[in-house]
């Protein structure tokens, strides 16, 4: 036995089941996560079952099996369901029913010995809406103008028509009012802000009101003109509707307006399935969120979040391999270089919500707030940049995570040969000609070494940021048509927060779960994606300086 | 009578240039008058803190010549090598008194500028030091400083450079190739190209081939012989042959002070102080 | 010469001792045959000559040593070029001595009261031919780096000294019979005897060209025919 521990083949072992735990774990979060989120756009079949209620009666119930789970008899019991048998556990059902706006709730639990005749008719229809959820119904017929136009068979194949027809014009609409109602939105506050230019500076004279006055009639025009496009088209998607006979056997109208997907569950084959799986995926990353983020797309936060650290990154690097090229080449070897050293180290251990309050009152408050008294006065009292933003965002966490970097630098330039750096001065250059084409360019790889745990560090962020610049809803991304293009003042929607949103600030939690995961793995999938950019552009970096050891 | 090529002189064939040969066999006298002085130091002393590295030393280095320091180690040749190009102003506490003229400019004035003196004299180190450039770019990389960025002229001086440094047939294909990718050798004549491009008046080398094998040595020395006619050189070496071999003065350095200096032939021959005949007969220590 | 050296300042040393020793050689092979002539001729202007041209190989002979000593110190020779080099230094000793022995029979010759016979002549005449044609040979194996050649000069030095065997005799027999020629004769005697002192060194050259060569020394005693007193 001794022998063996002598002979160092334990520590093999120790060090590889350290490593094996570790991947395990990793690995572990990744398989939840993705089981749990990716499960969320597979369409699930629609039950429809008979439920005995506590008082005896039988109703009818149509919705999807969210979750089950083993529940004493005695708790049910005790609440007044009658529970037949001598079973002590038995399960309950989560059974999402839809149609919150008919029932007034979604999710409920029920006991699975009172649900009988649980069947999965094939004609059952999962309706997805703009407002209040999912619809389960029986399809009776389709309604044009509020006449019948097809029922039965036929109606199926015609709704599917017309829904496709209701979500062109749904997009048409939606992209007048984001884009051509915004630009006209956008000429009336710019004319409003020259207005109130001219006002502060003392300008303002009847001719330019007068100019004033015409473009903002030119613009009054053209929006009365999108605006009667808008109403036609509004018109227009009214036209059709369907009638669908839901579980408590009631006729309820959907206008086809509200509805977004149609598909009957029940009928679609493993290929159908299929294809709708990926349709959703799709649409989830490009899609913009609705009903209160607990669903629809997330783009607006993939974007944010990804813009949000490409300006960190523009903005640390420069800041970190400067302060790093200063410590290591230019400062001496005193005292106050080693106590700056230790601060910059010890900036890394600083809590992030501290930044985050340095954010918000530094730089949204200090800075943000005198940038409007000097340039966006006309603004005023409405904060331009003096209210939290994607710049503060990002500016907030270039600081964070400035000690990564600035120590990855360093420890880049400190392994440049010596030999390297005189070659360069006996050939005549300065210092900081050495430096620049020689030196640095050695510390690339150091330097996107830096630059990756600082966007490993950085993506995950959240807490500060919710004080300088992200945003449950954000109204238009950060990067638009508008000149300047790229505005900087605007909040921004961002992944971490999204998940922290969705998961405990929607009102309809359960529906919200499978969100939360799948937002999750799509989080983590970007910072590996951007890792691995990072990664491969460093390892091309590398091969550069092969041949160097012997220096 | 005779049927041999022996006549009254000798012949001369068209590879042997004897008045080269006999050159070379002088021992003091003509050789030391001819040569015009192209560094000069006056009571040089150099202190690193506290500690003195050299003492007093006084030396006139021909013009293109080559001149070897030879001594122990820490006898301060390398020391005193760099102060011809001020690589010494790198270390910290390093003190100098005296002076050091280049062509009779005192190179330690306040006025001058140290980058334009290292361009005036060139420096080979050690261990060979390309960058991590392509080797057209290590050639090239001096001009650039100095700001001659145009194709034409850059391609001219690098090839010209090469060819100085005996390594333009082997390398004229892949000049595009990382420098590093060359053997030692190679790598430094790369180094010396890289030198000489800049077109110096003295190009200093410390103990240039010390790691390199015998045939890449014996190929820097054959190229320093050639390198005489254009440049001043200065060697710095542990090697007492290749001094011998290569040299045509030689100073014998030993605790910070320059023993002697005479032409080659006379120092290793006849040496006049018994410190020099005791180190280079290796009766030392 | 087998290939070009990587340094071009050792070829070139080394081409300038062989230039200067077969300089020497052609200098000693000229001052034997000036002097030669002037005994035979009894020219004593040209014997003068030939005494004061001595100082030239003197000199020439210090060069090439000072030459070799700063070759060997300053160029780490191996193998072959060690052995030229040290061959050169001894060769070129050699070499002086042959034109020492010039001049010896120059100054002898300004001693003579009258012109040597035509017998003694002849037979003076043929000694000296016979040293060139060696000298020449030899030094010709030096040049081309011919070892089997020098062994032929080495051992045709034994037809020499049969030649200075029977000159001794009729120069003991001269003075047997007239007792007024002894100066003349003596005379004659040390230059024979130079002669023949010239021709060792011949060999002696060739020996060290064996030597320079093969890098063994040549093996076993020179034929000799034993001359101490001849009858």
């Amino acid at each position: 036995m001794k022998e063996w521990i002598k002979s160092g083949t334990p520590w093999i072992w120790v060090t590889a089941g350290g490593l094996a735990v570790a991947l395990v774990m990793v690995f572990g979060v990744l398989s939840l996560t993705a089981a749990r989120g990716l499960v969320y756009f597979w369409p699930s079949q629609v039950v429809e079952t008979t439920f005995v209620e506590k008082d005896g009666s039988k109703i009818r119930l149509i919705g999807e099996i969210k979750e089950q789970e083993e529940v004493a008899v005695r708790r049910l019991v005790n609440s007044g369901f009658k529970i037949p048998g001598d079973e002590k556990f038995t399960t309950r059902y989560l059974l999402k029913l839809g149609n919150r706006d008919v029932f007034g709730f979604d999710f409920k639990w029920y006991p699975a010995p009172l649900l009988t005749d649980l069947t999965y008719p094939k004609d059952i229809l999962t309706v997805e809406r703009r407002e209040w959820g999912n619809f389960y119904g029986h399809l009776k017929s389709v309604k044009e103008n509020g006449t019948v136009v097809a029922e039965g068979a036929a109606a199926m194949p015609e709704l599917e028509k017309r829904v496709a027809r209701a979500r062109k014009l749904f997009d048409e609409i939606l992209r007048t009012e984001k884009q051509d109602v915004g630009d006209i939105n956008y000429v009336l506050e710019q004319l409003r802000l020259k207005e109130r230019k001219f006002q502060l500076e003392g300008k303002l004279d009847d001719v330019a009101k007068q100019a004033i006055e015409k473009q903002r009639e030119m613009a009054t025009v053209s929006f009365a003109k999108i605006q009667a496009r808008v109403e036609k088209l509004r018109a227009e998607i009214g036209r059709d509707s369907l009638s669908a006979e839901v579980m408590d056997g009631k006729m309820v109208d959907v206008p086809l307006a509200k509805v977004s997907e149609v598909y009957r569950a029940n009928a679609m084959g493993v290929a159908d399935k299929i294809s709708f799986y990926f349709h959703k995926l799709y649409l989830f990353i490009t899609e913009d969120p609705r009903e209160a983020n607990t669903e629809g797309g997330i783009f607006p936060a993939i974007f944010g979040t990804v813009m949000m650290v490409i300006l960190m990154s523009i903005m640390v690097m420069p800041l970190g391999v400067m302060a790093a090229v200063y410590m290591r080449e230019y400062a001496g070897h005193g005292l106050l270089i080693r106590i700056i050293r230790i601060a910059v180290n010890n900036l890394a251990g600083v809590p992030s919500i501290v930044y985050g309050v340095f954010g918000l009152g530094f730089f949204v408050y200090f800075l943000g707030g005198n940038i409007d008294q000097l340039f966006f006065k006309e603004s005023l009292p409405a904060p331009t940049f003096g209210s939290p933003g994607i710049l503060w965002a990002s500016l907030t966490l270039a600081i964070l995570t400035l000690p990564v970097v600035i120590v990855a630098t360093e420890e880049g330039l400190s392994r440049v040969p010596r030999s390297l750096r005189e070659a360069s001065l006996a050939l005549g250059a300065t210092k900081a000609e050495t430096l620049w084409r020689t030196v640095l360019p050695m510390a690339r790889p150091a330097m996107m070494t830096g630059l990756i745990l600082a966007v490993a560090r950085a993506a995950g962020e959240t807490a500060p940021l919710m004080l300088v610049g992200v945003v449950k809803l954000a109204p238009s991304l950060p990067l638009d048509g508008h000149f300047p293009y790229l505005h900087l003042e605007r909040q921004f929607m961002h992944l971490g927060f999204h998940i922290y949103d969705v998961g405990f600030q929607s009102p309809n939690v359960e529906a919200a779960r499978p969100l939360v995961y799948a937002t999750a793995f799509l989080l983590v999938l970007v910072i590996v994606v951007l890792n691995i950019a990072a990664v491969s552009l460093r390892n091309r970096l590398r091969e550069n300086y092969r041949g160097l050891e012997g220096m | 009578m005779s049927t041999l090529n022996m006549s009254a002189t000798p012949p001369k064939t068209h590879t042997f240039d004897m008045s080269a040969a006999l050159d070379r066999m002088q021992v003091g006298g003509s050789k030391d008058a001819a040569a015009p002085v192209c560094i000069e130091t006056k009571n040089l002393n150099l202190y690193y803190g506290a500690t003195q590295a050299l003492i007093n030393v006084s030396v006139q280095i021909p013009k293109r010549r080559v001149t070897a320091f030879i001594g122990p180690s820490g006898c301060g040749k390398s020391t005193f090598l760099r102060c011809f190009n001020r690589m010494n102003d790198l270390v910290e506490n390093c003190r100098i008194e005296g002076k050091v003229l280049l062509e009779n400019d005192d190179i330690y004035d306040r006025a001058v500028k140290v980058a334009l003196l290292r361009r005036r004299v060139g420096m080979v180190f050690q261990k060979p030091n390309p960058f991590p450039k392509s080797i057209f770019e290590n050639v090239a990389y001096g001009l650039r400083i100095m700001g001659v960025n145009d194709k034409k002229t850059l391609s001219e001086t690098v090839e010209r450079a090469l060819r100085g440094a005996a390594l333009w047939e082997e390398v004229k294909d892949r000049l595009n190739s990382n420098g590093l990718s060359l053997s030692g050798g190679q790598q430094q004549r790369l180094v010396i190209a890289r030198a000489i491009a800049l077109e110096p008046e003295v190009l200093l080398l410390d103990e240039p081939c010390s790691a390199l094998d015998p045939i890449a040595t014996a190929k820097v020395e054959e190229l320093l012989c050639e390198l005489k006619d254009r440049f001043t050189i200065v060697i710095v070496t542990h090697n007492m042959q290749q001094a011998a071999r290569v040299s045509d003065f030689t100073a014998f350095m030993h605790l910070g002070e320059m023993v002697e200096f005479a032409d080659t032939n006379m120092l290793f021959t006849t040496p006049k102080m018994q410190r020099t005949s005791d180190y280079i007969t290796g009766r030392f220590g | 010469m087998i290939g070009k050296h990587i340094l071009t300042s050792f070829d070139q040393d080394m081409l300038l001792l062989r230039e200067e020793i077969l300089y020497l050689a052609g200098q000693a092979e000229k001052e034997l045959e000036r002097a030669m002539q002037a005994l035979l001729n009894d020219d004593h202007v040209l014997a003068q000559e030939v005494v004061v041209s001595d100082l030239i190989a003197d000199r020439l002979q210090q060069q090439i040593n000072q030459h070799v000593t700063i070759v060997l110190a300053r160029q780490q020779a191996m193998a072959d070029d060690l052995r030229e080099i040290l061959a050169a230094g001894r060769i070129a000793a050699h070499l002086e001595r042959l034109a020492d022995y010039a001049k010896n029979t120059a100054k002898r010759t300004q001693v003579l009261s009258k012109k040597v016979d035509a017998e003694i002549g002849a037979q003076f005449s043929w000694m000296s031919d016979r040293v060139g044609a060696m000298l020449r040979q030899v030094m010709h194996a030096y040049q081309e780096r011919d070892a089997d050649e020098g062994n032929v000069a080495w051992s045709s030095d034994i037809e020499l000294d049969r030649i200075y065997g029977k000159l001794f005799a009729h120069l003991l027999e001269l003075m047997r019979q007239d007792p007024g020629s002894i100066k003349d004769a003596t005379q004659m005697l040390f230059i024979a005897k130079g002669l023949e002192r010239a021709g060792d060194h011949v060999t002696d050259i060739a020996e060290e060209v064996f030597w320079m060569v093969r890098g063994t020394p040549m093996q076993g005693p020179r034929p000799k025919v034993d001359n101490i007193a001849p009858e």
